[in-house]
């Protein structure tokens, strides 16, 4: 008979692994999606700050933007001022582009989970991934900048290396600074 | 006195008719509402005054466009109903319709003249966008657009009468060779134009046609009397594009030709 008793418990049983298979998959999209902020640009810095505290930028961020564009498309002023001895601009391109150079673990991460879709692409300008990845040297990755930022600690370049190399340092600071996944 | 169903309809409606038109004639006719939409001369306004006569070599004139087209990602599309425009050539006749003759001299009639936006004291672009995606600034009188705002409506390519606008019929990133990472691109559907190099002035630039142009285009502010555009005007005869239209341009040029008159 097709309706045997065997037949029934291992198809219950294959049934099974796959439910549980699917639970496993699905441990890892509940904890949210996973940012990189291993950039040369990020890594070259010694206190890892963004503009805003990370708590902030995660919920503004989007207002923040749009206010930008506002001052400076509007108003001219594209000044953001010093952080940490470093003058920024307020700019998509220029400044947040500039150290999440990698758009692709950092920004698409959060909008494909949330199904968010941006068209800042439309006309702002994607980093060349490709290029970033491969170059090691931080100061390889600095895209045009017609306002350099300059980082006070030269120390911070020999720093930058180590915790590059050392993964649970690079958790560590995605950590502190309140990442995604928490 | 009395009044029958016919007579208090007729009285009713045209009393209507009177409230409603005479609000709509005083919303009209009011000085404020109509004076707040005209922007004028803005205080710093900058302007450029392009001396023909220096442009000997067509070289130059093609560097001058080529230097804008890649500090701002203008596609070069060759079907010429889709084509984008920041500054481009037009014969004398065309630019200068209204002083034109039959009997202009050659050379004049086959030079190419630069044109661009000329960001204009009383723009008819900025009175016409319905959602101020086009406006004057204040600061420095440039006629900005913030592409966010556009809806593509093109009524701001109507009312220049200088066509310095074009409208993006399809996506232009594939028009643009090598795309520059210091500006952006536009998109599909939005309406764009010459911005007077408002990103290189703001870090303290000159446009990058002028860069160009080996000394034949000037730029400057026009209210300041020591300014580079102010002595080039107070020393030649310049005009500028279709000045009876009442836009007030702020690009002047030089026509040249003095040693053939």
């Amino acid at each position: 008979m097709i309706f045997g008793k065997k037949l029934i418990i291992v198809g219950m049983v294959i049934l099974l692994l796959f439910a549980a298979l699917s639970l496993s998959c699905n441990k890892e999209s509940a904890l949210g999606p996973k940012l990189s902020i291993d950039t040369p640009a990020i890594n070259a810095m010694t206190n890892k700050q963004c503009v805003k505290p990370a708590a902030y930028m995660r919920a503004n961020h989007m207002t923040m933007l749009n206010s930008w564009r506002d001052t400076v498309v509007r108003g001219g002023d594209r000044n953001l001022g010093e952080i940490d001895g470093v003058m920024y601009e307020k700019s998509l391109q220029h400044t947040c582009l500039k150290c999440h150079s990698n758009p692709s673990e950092f920004c698409d991460k959060c909008h494909s989970y949330a199904s968010v879709k941006v068209y800042c692409w439309d006309c702002h300008v994607r980093p060349k991934e490709e290029a970033v990845k491969t170059s090691n040297e931080s100061s390889d990755n600095k895209i045009n900048l017609p306002v350099e930022p300059k980082v006070e600690n030269s120390k911070s370049s020999n720093e930058s290396s180590d915790t590059k190399i050392n993964p649970q340092a690079e958790q560590k600071v995605e950590d502190s600074k309140g990442g995604v996944k928490e | 006195m009395s009044l029958d169903r016919r007579d208090f309809l007729k009285i009713t409606a045209l009393t209507a008719l009177f409230g409603l038109g005479s609000a709509s004639a005083f919303k009209l006719l009011s000085p404020d509402e109509i004076l707040a939409n005209v922007e004028g001369a803005a205080s710093g306004q900058l302007g450029m005054v392009i001396d023909m006569e220096l442009f000997q070599t067509p070289t130059t004139i093609e560097n001058v466009i080529e230097a804008c087209n890649r500090a701002h990602n203008v596609p070069s599309i060759d079907n010429t109903k889709h084509e984008i425009k920041w500054i481009w050539t037009e014969k004398y006749e065309n630019a200068f319709p209204e002083n034109t003759s039959e009997h202009l001299s050659e050379e004049l009639k086959a030079k190419p003249f630069l044109v661009l936006c000329n960001h204009c004291d009383h723009p008819a672009c900025v009175r016409v966008c319905p959602t101020q995606a086009t406006f004057k600034r204040k600061s420095d009188g440039i006629v900005q657009m913030d592409y966010h705002r556009c809806i593509g409506c093109r009524f701001c390519m109507a009312a220049c009468p200088y066509g310095s606008r074009s409208f993006n019929w399809e996506n232009p990133r594939k028009y643009i060779k090598d795309v520059n990472p210091d500006y952006p691109t536009r998109t599909i559907g939005v309406v764009e134009k010459c911005n007077f190099c408002i990103e290189r002035i703001e870090r303290g630039l000159k446009p990058a046609c002028v860069d160009a142009s080996e000394g034949a285009m000037v730029f400057g502010k026009l209210d300041d009397p020591d300014s580079a555009v102010r002595a080039a005007l107070a020393t030649n005869y310049a005009v500028t594009r279709k000045t009876d239209l009442g836009t007030g341009p702020n690009v002047y040029y030089i026509i040249g030709g003095q040693e053939h008159a």
